[in-house]
């Protein structure tokens, strides 16, 4: 039998099940018979499915609680992105100065460390 | 709600609303966080219920809701709406959070789905004790197929997902995804009758 065939019907079957707007599903009477012998144990199954797998409601208080903590949790980077967005600062502005303070911070280190070394040298001397 | 990200989000002076589209209101999340939460909103039921159906517990889905929301707060910058739809997203995070969860603990094996604690609100209750030993059994012979069918069939069953929907979240066609839940079926009818034949010895 022709697979393509069971699995589009069974697929309409069950989409016609899960429709909440028809009260009461039957397979079509166009489906040819032998099709019907073969997928009527999964029309079955697919209403026990039904059944089994309903839907299930989360508990208000963690739907509440869990909407704070997202909004607690906020991440940092987006303050960062409002301030861009909104003129506080400028993309170009804040990359120079990043670009800046890696400078100064750079050159910073460099300068402890001859610092240090030159004052050994110099009683070496 | 005030205080909280959806209720921030709607006091904010530019329109809002919850019927603008995802890939509209992930832009403007990026600019203003606060926004996020009417993405939190739309898409939470259907993450928790993910998750909960492939953990088998209110506190691990739990859990693992919040760090899908978390993790997708934190990658928002670098998410673009033309790659994937964003819940198609979403369910990405959630899915590999619990294939983490899974190999870290191997739960898959000893924590099945008939063995699910407090269940949560279920939407549609059953009350019959013969109902309630149907749905443990199929639970049961769920758990033993491999993870990518359980995804498929708790998206469809669940999450009422439409094949085009399940086929972008999965990463496949609309009629790979059929062809697949047609063989799903048919595993999960296989593990069934292997349940019951165990149970009768």
């Amino acid at each position: 039998m022709n697979q393509n065939k069971l699995a589009e019907a069974l697929a309409q079957y069950i989409d016609d099940l899960l429709d909440i707007k028809k009260s009461k599903v039957a397979p079509s009477p166009l489906l040819p018979p032998d099709l019907q012998r073969a997928l009527g144990p999964l029309f079955d199954l697919a209403r026990y499915l039904r059944r089994a797998l309903a839907p299930v409601e989360p508990a208000d208080a963690f739907v509440q609680d869990l909407a704070t903590q997202l909004l607690a949790a906020r991440p940092e980077t987006s303050r960062t992105k409002t301030l861009v967005r909104s003129g506080w600062l400028s993309r170009g502005l804040l990359i120079r100065t990043v670009a800046v303070c890696s400078l100064v911070s750079a050159a910073a280190i460099v300068a402890i460390v001859r610092a240090r070394s030159n004052p050994q040298s110099k009683s070496a001397a | 709600m005030r205080g909280t990200l959806t209720g921030l989000a709607r006091e904010r002076t530019f329109p809002v609303t919850l019927s603008e589209p995802d890939e509209i209101l992930v832009e403007r999340a990026k600019q203003d966080i606060t926004v996020f939460g009417l993405l939190y909103q739309r898409h939470l039921h259907r993450i928790y219920n993910y998750v909960f159906y492939r953990t088998g517990n209110v506190n691990d889905a739990e859990d693992l809701t919040a760090k899908t929301f978390f993790q997708a707060l934190s990658h928002l910058g670098g998410y673009q709406v033309r790659n994937v739809p964003f819940s198609a997203w979403l369910f990405r995070i959630a899915h590999n959070l619990v294939a983490n969860w899974h190999r870290d603990r191997h739960r898959h094996q000893t924590v099945p789905l008939e063995e699910m604690g407090r269940p949560g609100r279920v939407a549609e209750e059953t009350s019959t004790l013969e109902e309630q030993e149907q749905r443990l059994a199929i639970r049961a012979a769920m758990a033993k197929l491999p993870l990518e069918h359980q995804q498929l069939l708790i998206l469809k069953f669940a999450e009422r997902m439409s094949n085009a929907e399940i086929a972008t979240t999965m990463g496949r066609s609309e009629g790979a995804v059929k062809a697949m839940l047609h063989r799903t079926l048919l595993s999960l009818r296989k593990e069934l009758s292997r349940h019951e034949k165990d149970k009768i010895r």
